[in-house]
């Protein structure tokens, strides 16, 4: 390791801010031609830091050295113009323009310099060279918005490289992968590292770390608390560090006889395009997992059930009476309710206070004699704040200022507020960090012990072993295979999954489904 | 429920209980931006009158207050439709159209159906907007932009583009006191203000409509997953909109006994947006409030008046309402950025 000279070193690095201290002296270095993982929970300071190293906050005290050279008043173009590269969950690149123009945006070659043309030619030209060299088949006329997400991420990553960018930073860039999109990823990290390229790699999959990792560092509460060699640790070791403590087992999940009794029935439900002639039913007091790749059609699925998304054909039985979804009010009514997959944009509301947010769903609940009555709601409230374990400063705190596991568990509360019967988590615990993830787990538990019904849909195979009573895989649109829980292994699950040899991007579906 | 409830055991970490906390607490919850624009407020009235001293007269207050009234009157239907992220233009149009059909069906019928042909026609007015936002799904700035030139031109259609004269009979003296009328000391259009300030309050913090409102203007696609009947709320918005438009007009009408298709111009349309926003309720919608509005109404007010005691013509003062309201959104701007 002392051959090379280090690409980055950040040493002693502290910032604070009012109020708290987001990072309280962490030592942080990478190597050329090196993934190195950063892991801890929400809060444990990993965007602080890796924001600081891209000039998005000054550090209150601390040294940084790239490739050996102190670097001083950082700022995100200096970081940019000294190697360093940012890849975030939300891209930064411009929806309406093509592949090449926003590979060469701000840096455009000139046909004539007084006229200042643009040489289209080169940047096109240029363009399908960068992206050959990463094997990845886009069209660089191609618009940005008409990509997938795994197509978005290479584009990113085509443009770090093509601005000769040395250190690499990737913020979970697998949640929204499918498995071969993944597949995918990890053979271009390969070939960076193969050009010396540092990878400071965030990630909340701990399965990965094997895969990619090099040295891991842990975080939590703004200290370091250890970096190891990936071969010389483990993941029960890792999540040790991470939380603070061992937990017992990584899925809180109880065996139990299932009641039997269908609560809802899902017949020939068609969206075309989104997905075919689905049936299932669901039991009272059952788990029912939802696999697939991304883009098979989970989501949409879901939509519809709910209401949300119109239907073609099909219908749904809950306790017996049969009907069309007709919106999500409807639904609520019949004792439905569902955890969106992307929890900031249709879960909650940013900038309402807490309370606000689970009472709206259901403000009958505590509307008397023609007034909203908030000793009441308080009440109520404060029991789903306790029993849930959010942690916020108060009822009245806007939603925003709470980390993602308290925001999913702000959800959560909503819907046991609204007393509905069956949930739908989609993709429950994505980007919710490790010790969260447990909380959320235990209360889905408790939620069926207690005679509810959830319909979990997740892209991550070992929480639907985990947690599912039995489990429903999906491709391209259709059911392809039901599991008991006894039955299901990794292998069973990804053969329904992807029985053909999928297709390139797996991305036709997903088109259809969010156009 | 509280079955479920004692099974989700888990120990309890923070969420205090608010009650107790008790009236600090409360007073502690103010938003610190809204003292700084009370304490701005409060500065403002001392420099008047201390250079003008007849600002603190009583006569001069209640002339600015009674003022301040039709403004805030409007501004507490704008409040609304800003608070769900949207806009709603067509109040000064709207002004004007029931100032016409007031003055006509008085006239016509008498004081009582006049004014109720004039709730109606306002409150249909607004009716037909929220339809076309709420059902439809037209932008509020568009639909509101469109229905300025439908009440405007249906205000000039109706009357042929000329006033309405003859509200000063003696027959119609009834109709005056509700513009220009005294209950003790106090003007009219104050208590009708007040009553005003009350419903909205208790329409904006004290029902579900008032939560739905705020939750469509902070995320309306949570809002519908949450069951929130966004169509029918807009409706009543840009219903409630309306009407508040119609009470103003009445009053205006009232007061200068005629009916004027051009009474409700751009400025006090304009006044009524600057009054939310100058409180500092978000254009983005999902945050802010009534008391906001009503200390953006009272600045804007006692603003004109102390500058007009001070001989400051009303286009400079035009200038500074301007400054004021940027520099306020500016001021939220920076608050929001330091959060």
């Amino acid at each position: 390791m002392e051959m090379n000279q280090p690409l980055v070193q950040m040493q002693g690095i502290v910032k604070r801010f009012p109020g708290v201290v987001a990072l309280g002296g962490v030592d942080f270095d990478l190597q050329p031609g090196e993934v190195h993982v950063l892991l801890g929970e929400n809060g444990a300071g990993k965007s602080t830091l890796i924001k600081i190293l891209a000039g998005v906050y000054t550090k209150d005290e601390g040294r940084i050295l790239i490739q050996g050279q102190e670097v001083h008043d950082l700022t995100p173009r200096k970081a940019q113009e000294t190697g360093i590269r940012v890849i975030y969950q939300e891209f930064n690149l411009m929806p309406f323009f093509s592949v090449a123009e926003n590979l060469f945006m701000g840096r455009e070659p000139l046909r004539d310099k007084t006229l200042r043309l643009i040489d289209w030619t080169r940047v096109y030209q240029e363009s399908e060279d960068a992206l050959k060299r990463l094997n990845c088949p886009i069209s660089p006329k191609k618009m940005v918005r008409d990509l997938s997400v795994a197509e978005k991420q290479l584009v990113e990553i085509a443009k770090a490289l093509s601005v000769d960018s040395k250190i690499i930073v990737m913020d979970e860039p697998t949640s929204a992968l499918s498995l071969h999109e993944i597949d995918k990823l990890f053979q271009i990290i390969h070939l960076l590292k193969q050009k010396g390229v540092g990878i400071i790699y965030i990630s909340h999959r701990l399965e990965e770390i094997n895969r990619v990792g090099d040295r891991v560092t842990v975080l939590r509460d703004g200290h370091s608390v250890g970096t190891r060699k990936v071969g010389e640790t483990n993941i029960d070791e890792l999540i040790k560090m991470m939380v603070g403590r061992e937990l017992k087992s990584k899925y809180p999940y109880e065996k139990r006889e299932i009641p039997g009794e269908v609560v809802l029935q899902i017949k020939n439900f068609t969206s075309r395009g989104k997905f075919e002639k689905i049936n299932f039913s669901l039991r009272r007091g059952e788990i029912l997992g939802i696999s697939g790749l991304v883009g098979a059609g989970r989501t949409e699925l879901a939509r519809a059930i709910m209401g949300v998304d119109p239907i073609d054909e099909g219908t749904v039985e809950i306790q017996g009476k049969e009907m069309h979804p007709q919106s999500p009010r409807d639904m609520i009514r019949r004792g439905l309710g569902v955890l969106p997959e992307d929890r900031k944009e249709q879960g909650i509301t940013q900038v309402l206070p807490m309370i606000q947010n689970v009472t709206i769903v259901a403000l009958h609940r505590v509307f008397k004699r023609f007034f909203l009555h908030f000793g009441l709601e308080n009440k109520l409230v404060s029991d789903y704040v306790q029993k849930l374990n959010i942690a916020t400063p108060s009822l009245k705190t806007q939603v925003m200022y709470l980390s993602g596991g308290n925001q999913q568990k702000v959800v959560v509360a909503k819907w046991l507020f609204s007393q509905v019967k069956i949930l739908i988590f989609d993709e429950p615990t994505r980007g919710i960090d490790v010790g969260s993830k447990f909380e959320v787990h235990q209360i889905m538990m408790n939620l069926v012990k207690d005679g509810n019904s959830i319909i979990m849909i997740s892209s991550e195979l070992p929480e639907i072993l985990g947690m599912s009573d039995r489990i429903l895989v999906m491709r391209e649109g259709r059911l392809t295979g039901e599991l008991k829980r006894e039955e299901a292994t990794q292998e069973k699950i990804l053969r329904y999954a992807m029985v053909e040899e999928v297709m390139e991007g797996t991305g036709a579906k997903r088109e259809g489904g969010h156009a | 429920m509280l079955n479920l409830m004692d099974i989700l055991k888990a120990p309890a970490k923070t969420g205090k209980d608010e009650e107790s906390q008790g009236l600090r607490k409360r007073v502690q919850e103010i938003p610190r931006d809204l003292i700084i624009l009370f304490v701005a407020f409060l500065v403002m009235c001392t420099v008047f009158a201390i250079l003008r001293p007849q600002f603190l007269h009583e006569r001069n207050i209640i002339n600015v207050l009674r003022q301040i009234a039709v403004v805030f009157i409007l501004a507490s239907g704008q409040t609304f439709s800003i608070l769900s992220a949207g806009i709603d233009l067509s109040q000064g149009a709207i002004v004007s159209l029931v100032s016409v059909v007031t003055a006509d069906i008085i006239i016509k019928h008498g004081v009582f159906w006049g004014m109720l042909a004039g709730l109606g026609a306002g409150t249909f007015a607004g009716l037909i907007t929220g339809l076309f936002v709420g059902v439809a799904g037209v932008q509020p700035f568009i639909a509101t932009l469109g229905m300025i030139f439908i009440a405007s031109g249906g205000g000039l259609v109706y009357t042929g583009g000329i006033a309405i004269f003859g509200l000063d009979r003696p027959e119609f003296q009834n109709f005056f006191f509700v513009g220009g009328g005294y209950l003790g000391p106090v003007p009219v259009p104050v208590i009708v203000g007040v009553i005003t300030l009350l419903v909205t309050h208790y329409l904006m913090y004290r029902t579900p409509f008032g939560r739905h409102v705020y939750a469509i203007g902070g995320n309306e696609r949570a809002a519908l997953m949450s069951g929130v009947n966004a169509r029918k709320v807009k409706i009543l918005i840009y219903t409630l909109s309306g009407l508040s438009a119609t009470v103003g007009s009445i009053l205006l009408t009232s007061r200068i006994l005629s009916g004027q298709p051009h009474l409700g111009g751009f400025s006090i349309l304009m006044e009524s947006i600057a009054s939310v926003v100058i409180g500092g309720t978000s254009l983005m919608g999902g945050e802010g409030g009534i008391y906001r509005t009503l200390l953006g109404a009272l600045i804007i007010g006692f603003l004109g008046n102390g500058l007009n005691l001070l001989g400051v013509s009303t286009f400079v003062q035009q200038i500074v309402i301007g400054l004021i309201i940027i520099v306020s959104v500016w001021a939220s701007i920076i608050r929001s950025r330091r959060a």
